[in-house]
């Protein structure tokens, strides 16, 4: 690793609460614009619930750490070493705004509020408050939801997002009492300018590398007919939105769910969610995890590709997803729809959305829930096979007259 | 000082794991072995540069910027540019690989496994997509030579695309008569040759370009000796063992060629000859 330094700091005639008092006011103004979105989520998703613990114990460090006098040295003017810092959390700021993802803009607002610690209170202090940044990020919305996929992605047992959130928390907050350990004793190694760049430079460039590796993908357009209330052997009735479904698609333009059955007993449940604006909508995962269902892998183990494949007989860009509560099996499709284009996942849904803002997108969802032993895949591809398919969502076709 | 040599061990075999996951099954374990040699072939470098006893060098912080700001530029851009997506976000990641190397070992450290980390992370990863560009212009280009040599004959040959009409005789040169496999097993067979005949880059660089044309000869003449064969002994004779034999033939002949044009550069002196520098006293490396 690039040779840390430690520099000496001189005794500033500009005390350590004043400027702690700064670097509050800073994080809360960095923090004003994603504050309702973050309380509000805290309250509404299952998901995000308790995210105001992490916020405490983030607090709770970054408190001990200024009692104890661990941040003790700051320089007499600004740690040059901290401006890198605040310009790539300034370039994620710029970039959520860009792309009108929250998420990056509440990170953002962390990380200034940290940078800005940085800054003022020097390199010992921003080492040490680390642990409350990233704790702190675990609290904010969507964070569980990721750590919930890449865990999955693993291929780890399912465990509840909170759970997960905790157990890295701890992980982190031990962290940073091994730092502390390193300070007491003088050897917490303390990074210049140049190695404050090149962290920002691979932090980056670690985020470019995810997106290059995990592009958005889209496909045509698919939409389902849903005037058409029998076809083959199915028929399909408009049923109550479920009250967590409600809650979680309150914003949005349309719900419609309907459940169609066959002559032989299966049953699919459609889940259609029209919105002009993206934020309204979310991956299916995000309310099975919260209410109750372990995600798996697909039982085909293939992705579901825009030639349908052996996977799906579907022409849109659509995930295959599975999940289990209790005896329940379930097995299901989903997909984003405009006008033009289909995607499968929120990445592609947000560019798609800044690519032609005017086009409303639509969350199409099919599933089918069986007993424990039973295949749910069978009627979900026995009803793919035969729904009537428009090629673009109802709300678009009508919106374009 | 010497560097303990557990941390670069670790490094390396991270650095190979990491290029080596990169890889797909499917290339790797399929026809093509030669894919397999080059992968192995890079990350037994990657392991031999990184292990070897050297001075502890600082880091070179500024190199190590560029090359992670360059990696993350790639990497944006990746999503965007279509069929070459895979072949920039992995270049990407090997420049990012790279400017950790360069921060921890410095620049030369860094330049000392560009060319295997490269091959490892980029090359073998998009082969087959390269192998898929290159294979229509092999072909021509070893339809269009042939023609020209065996229109010295009596007959007069013309050429449609890739089928050459001689007399009667109708030749056509198909995918699999392009010289590819030729070619990637000859990359492997340049590679190990430039490293142990040569010192420096460009020398290495310069004459591993030379397989390309290595090739090209061997595969046209090829052509020639089975058009030449289906002449004399008939169409019969392209399904049988000769087919097979005039194959081998070419790769013989294309590593003799590749061998042969090494003339073309300076002599190397032997290992013997040059004084060692090196701290540990180690002499005979291939990654100098």
């Amino acid at each position: 690793m690039i040779a840390s330094e430690t520099r000496e700091m001189s005794r500033p005639a500009f005390g350590l609460w004043p400027r702690v008092a700064i670097v509050v006011v800073a994080l809360a103004l960095a923090l004003a614009p994603a504050a309702a979105w973050i309380v509000g989520t805290w309250g509404s998703s299952p998901l995000d619930a308790w995210g105001w613990l992490f916020f405490a114990a983030a607090l709770g460090w970054g408190g001990l750490v200024l009692a104890l006098g661990l941040a003790d040295g700051h320089p007499e003017g600004l740690d040059p070493s901290g401006w890198p810092l605040l310009f790539g959390f300034v370039l994620l700021a710029g970039a959520g705004l860009m792309l009108d993802v929250r998420l990056a803009g509440a990170l953002a607002g962390l990380g200034l509020g940290w940078a800005a610690a940085w800054l003022l209170l020097g390199g010992a202090a921003g080492v040490l408050l680390l642990p409350s940044l990233l704790v702190a990020a675990l609290g904010l919305p969507t964070i569980g939801f990721l750590l919930d996929g890449a865990w999955r992605g693993l291929g780890l047992p399912a465990m509840p997002a909170l759970v997960l959130k905790a157990g890295l928390a701890l992980v982190l907050l031990l962290g940073g009492l091994m730092l502390v350990v390193l300070r007491r004793r003088g050897r917490l190694p303390l990074p210049g300018p140049l190695q404050s760049v090149y962290g920002v430079a691979l932090v980056t460039a670690a985020a470019a590398l995810t997106v290059a590796f995990n592009p958005p993908t889209f496909g045509p357009p698919l939409a389902l007919a849903e005037d058409q209330w029998a076809f083959g052997r199915w028929y399909g009735a408009e049923i109550q939105a479920a009250p967590s479904e409600q809650r979680l698609f309150a914003d949005s333009r349309r719900l419609s769910k309907r459940i169609y059955a066959s002559r032989d007993g299966a049953r699919v449940s459609v889940l259609v969610v029209e919105s002009d604006d993206v934020h309204d909508l979310h991956t299916p995962e995000y309310c099975l995890s919260g209410s109750g269902w372990v995600i798996g892998k697909p039982e085909s183990g293939a992705p579901v590709s825009p030639a349908g494949g052996e996977a799906l007989p579907l022409t849109a860009a659509a995930v295959e997803i599975t999940a289990a509560r209790g005896e329940q099996r379930l097995a299901g499709v989903y997909w984003f729809s405009s006008a033009s284009r289909s995607t499968p996942d929120l990445t592609g849904l947000r560019l798609q959305s800044r690519l032609a803002p005017e086009e409303p997108f639509a969350l199409y969802l099919i599933s089918a829930v069986v007993p424990a032993g039973a295949s749910a895949r069978t009627p979900l591809i026995a009803f793919l096979r035969e729904a009537p398919w428009l090629a673009a969502p109802r709300g678009a076709v009508d919106d374009n007259g | 000082m010497s560097a303990p040599v557990w941390p670069e061990l670790v490094a390396a075999v991270v650095l190979a794991g990491l290029g080596l996951l990169l890889q797909s099954p499917r290339t790797l374990a399929g026809d093509p072995l030669a894919h397999l040699i080059l992968a192995a072939t890079a990350a037994a470098l990657i392991l031999h540069r990184l292990r070897e006893r050297s001075p502890v060098r600082a880091g070179s912080p500024w190199s190590a910027v560029v090359l992670a700001v360059c990696g993350a530029v790639l990497a944006f851009l990746a999503p965007l540019a279509g069929g070459l997506r895979p072949a920039l976000a992995y270049i990407a990641l090997a420049l990012v690989a790279l400017s950790l190397i360069a921060a921890w070992r410095g620049g030369r450290m860094a330049a000392n496994l560009a060319v295997p980390i490269l091959v490892l992370y980029v090359l073998v990863p998009v082969l087959p997509l390269f192998e898929a560009a290159l294979s229509y212009p092999l072909r021509r280009l070893s339809a269009l030579l042939a023609a020209a040599l065996l229109d010295i004959g009596p007959d007069a040959v013309t050429l449609h695309g890739t089928e050459l009409s001689w007399g009667t005789l109708k030749v056509s040169v198909t995918s699999a008569c392009s010289g590819l496999t030729l070619l990637q097993n000859l990359i492997w067979v340049a590679w190990w040759t430039v490293l142990l005949r040569h010192r420096g880059f460009v020398t290495r660089a310069l004459h591993a370009t030379l397989a390309l044309p290595a090739v090209l000869a061997a595969n046209t003449l090829r052509v020639v000796a089975l058009a030449v064969m289906a002449r004399w002994l008939g169409e019969e004779s392209l399904v049988g063992p000769g087919h097979v034999v005039v194959g081998w033939a070419a790769v013989v002949l294309a590593v003799l060629l590749f061998l042969a044009l090494e003339h073309l550069f300076p002599a190397v002196p032997a290992e013997s000859d040059r004084p060692d520098t090196r701290s540990g006293g180690r002499s005979g490396s291939i990654g100098r």
